[in-house]
């Protein structure tokens, strides 16, 4: 063994120093690779000093799950960072979510990695990423506001936090809310006497009482008042519930609606959405008998003009609201002009809005 | 004309004469690299520390994974010498073949290839490939028909992207901050998009002078050209490199890429920019294509060579799969150093006769005809993409 060491003395000095820098070298790399993480989440939970990484009991989705963190400040355990994959525009975002533990509410998020178009994906503003602050896993209707020109990519997060809650729910014995209301119809009131004040109808089904009654809506679906005689007010998570499920089934009653009307000149203003969050009001004036439209005018601060798909063929705006109305007053068919799609949109909108109310009084 | 020394003999090499043998080249090679280790480290490790975006022991991660690289490399060449060597077993005959070998140089270069969070036995593996198995397992210094570190960097890439990626890939802490980098390298972004538009690829990095100075992603010692630059200057005033290898290699990227560019309908200069400033090009140009076992000794030979990296390396980058093509093409043309040394030594000795000009023009139609196939086929996939509507 002497003669062995005295033979080979010099290899074996030089693999043992080999040996030292890999695994020295090694921890350093594992210590280097360990605090990504740290950086990667402490913007979620400023206070923790450690992200400890686990592997959940039972996996909600196993294709949304990638990875779940228990945020640790000292040996206490504040909050979990859940990182899923979400199905944006062009491919999966990996998207981490904050969730305080104590108060079951989301505390931030937080993007791991994208493969976005920058130019749309550079549209999720400030704003768009701080509605997650605070947000409550405690209701039925993950909603968030999606950003228009942008809307897959922001639509990845809601169903990122859908995937979050769901595996929060089974790690942390969360107890998902169930529903307590059932919209059996929803619809727009067609009655203009009453059309600006109560603009949307509802049926809906209080499961928490059973009942069935009619309501009448604003165009945020907040309450405007109960239409079936002798019935009370639903209940506040009732409301709440109904608000939300609206808001992510029946949203593009929102984006048009009436604003105001003039019986004397028979005037409807009606607010449709396209691309711009101002929207386009639109001045309609019925004929005498209310079955075909006299004149609609247009005020719009639409950017199509600056789109690189739109020829000008129609000016700046009001251009394409005017062209596009023009179709509609002469029967044509109305299409989307190319460069203008959420423009175009809102106006068909508008024009859909509009056949209903001539169709209540026997227009075509 | 032919040159050859006149004279009676004996003759004494240059590279015998003291102050001018391999140590030396060895010596100001390394001083050569010391503003691409730096600026690795002042762009992955103090410039992240000075934002607050890592503590101060990750400061020091770039600099010793570098160092690490080279004594890798070291330490396994004196163990295989130590093997395989009977005269190598004293610490002076270690020393002295140590010295003659290079052997710090694969790992260091190889280490500079790789991304910021590349694990440190990822970096031995491939410190093995390059110093064991593509150098001295072919005779050592001087007999490799391959760049060590660059089959060492092949061999990491092909086998271990994935781990490197799963351990943090190359985005240091302050550039994960930045949404506008949407996850890519110029290059990467580029692949993804197929788009020639100087908004897209260019300006989420800022402008083109931060790629020159180096502020945009990629590996650790590849981004900066302003410190390839100072490189390039101190090795050809030192004459460890000619200077006007990497200056053809580079200048032919900057053709080809302009002509595709145009082809595809962008005549702007910001693409021919773009592409040489992108990526490891000046890195390979100077430090790499510039290696004097694994390219031509003659100078004709060095002019076709480059001139092959050129037009190989946008064939590679523009057509094929993966965003970088400087490593690929430079591996290719290792092969072909031996046929090309030959012939552009038969074109020194005899002159232009007839058969060598007829050889030479067949080469340079040959590189013409890939150079010509490299920006049509590029400019109807890049053209193709972007009349096709990609939003």
């Amino acid at each position: 063994m002497k003669t062995f060491f005295q033979t080979n003395r010099l290899i074996l000095i030089v693999s043992f120093l080999l040996v030292l820098l890999f695994a020295a070298g090694g921890a350093y790399s594992n210590y280097m690779t360990d605090r990504i993480t740290f950086h990667q989440y402490n913007d979620l939970f400023p206070t923790a000093t450690a992200f400890h990484p686990y592997t959940p009991e039972t996996i909600a989705d196993e294709e949304t799950f990638v990875a779940a963190y228990h945020a640790m400040n000292r040996q206490t355990m504040i909050g979990v960072v859940y990182v899923v994959f979400a199905q944006g525009k062009m491919g999966n975002l990996t998207l981490a979510y904050g969730v305080d533990t104590a108060s079951d509410k989301v505390v931030g998020v937080k993007v791991v990695s994208q493969n976005e178009t920058p130019e749309y994906y550079s549209r999720l503003s400030t704003a768009f990423f701080q509605q997650f602050g605070n947000y409550s896993f405690d209701q039925l209707n993950m909603t968030i506001s999606t950003v228009a020109g942008a809307t897959l990519s922001s639509g990845a997060f809601q169903l990122g936090l859908v995937a979050a809650r769901a595996q929060y729910a089974l790690d942390f014995d969360f107890e998902i809310p169930s529903a307590v209301v059932l919209i059996n119809s929803l619809t727009y009131n067609l009655d203009l006497a009453t059309i600006v004040a109560k603009p949307i109808l509802a049926n809906i089904t209080d499961l928490l009482t059973g009942e069935t009654i009619d309501v009448s809506l604003s165009a945020t679906f907040d309450l405007v008042a109960v239409e079936t005689a002798g019935k009370a007010a639903p209940s506040a998570a009732v409301l709440a519930e109904l608000k939300s499920t609206a808001q992510r089934d029946y949203i593009a009653f929102s984006k048009t609606v009436a604003t105001g009307y003039d019986a004397l000149t028979r005037t409807l203003i009606v607010k449709t959405r396209g691309y711009a969050a101002a929207g386009i009001l639109a001045t309609i004036v019925f004929n005498e008998t209310f079955d075909s439209v006299d004149s609609g005018s247009f005020v719009s601060v639409e950017t199509y003009d600056q789109s690189h798909d739109y020829d000008m063929a129609f000016g700046a705006a009001p251009g394409i609201e005017n062209h596009l109305y023009g179709l509609y007053a002469a029967d044509q068919a109305v299409s989307a002009v190319a460069g203008a799609t959420y423009t175009s949109n809102g106006m068909i909108a508008l024009f859909g809005y509009l056949d209903q109310i001539l169709a209540g009084n026997g227009g075509n | 004309m032919a040159r050859f020394a006149a004279g009676k003999a004996p003759f004494l090499r240059i590279a015998d004469q003291p102050k001018q043998g391999t140590a030396v080249i060895m010596r100001d090679f390394m001083i050569g690299m010391l503003p691409v280790i730096l600026f690795a480290w002042y762009k992955n490790g103090i410039q992240v520390y000075m934002d607050g975006n890592i503590g101060l022991l990750e400061m020091f991660y770039p600099l010793v994974f570098v160092v690490l690289g080279g004594v890798f490399s070291t330490l396994l060449e004196t163990i295989f010498f130590l093997v395989t060597d009977p005269n190598a077993k004293t610490m002076k005959s270690l020393k002295q073949k140590l010295g003659t070998s290079f052997a710090a140089i694969p790992g260091l270069i190889l280490a500079l290839m790789l991304p910021l969070y590349t694990p440190i036995w990822v970096l031995l593996f491939g410190c093995f490939f390059a110093s064991i198995v593509a150098k001295m397992l072919f005779g050592g210094f001087g007999n490799n028909l391959f760049n060590p570190a660059l089959l060492g960097y092949l061999a990491v890439g092909f086998t271990m992207s994935g781990v490197i990626n799963a351990a943090g890939g190359l985005f240091n802490q302050s550039e994960l901050l930045i949404d506008a980098y949407a996850g890519a390298t110029p290059l990467g972004l580029l692949a993804r998009l197929k788009v020639l538009d100087y908004d897209l690829l260019v300006k989420p990095y800022g402008s083109l002078w931060n790629f020159f100075l180096g502020t945009i992603p990629g590996a650790l010692g590849e981004t900066s050209a302003l410190a390839l630059l100072l490189a390039y200057i101190w090795l050809s005033v030192r004459k460890v490199i000619r200077w006007y290898t990497p200056v053809i290699y580079i200048g032919t990227v900057f053709v080809v890429s302009w002509g595709l560019g145009i082809a595809s309908g962008e005549a702007g200069l910001w693409f021919p920019m773009y592409s040489i400033l992108s990526g490891g090009l000046f890195f390979g140009a100077v430090l790499m294509a510039t290696e004097p076992v694994t390219t031509p000794k003659n100078p004709f030979g060095k002019v076709l060579f480059m001139l092959f990296l050129g037009v190989l390396t946008v064939l590679f980058r523009f057509i094929g799969n993966f965003p970088e093509g400087v490593g690929t093409a430079i591996i290719a043309m290792n092969i072909f150093t031996l046929p090309l040394d030959k012939f552009a030594a038969v074109v020194r000795a005899e002159g232009y006769r007839k058969a060598a000009f007829w050889k030479s023009v067949a080469i340079g139609a040959f590189i013409l005809a890939i150079a010509v196939y490299a920006i049509f086929k590029g400019a109807t996939m890049y053209a193709a993409f972007a009349a096709g509507g990609l939003f």
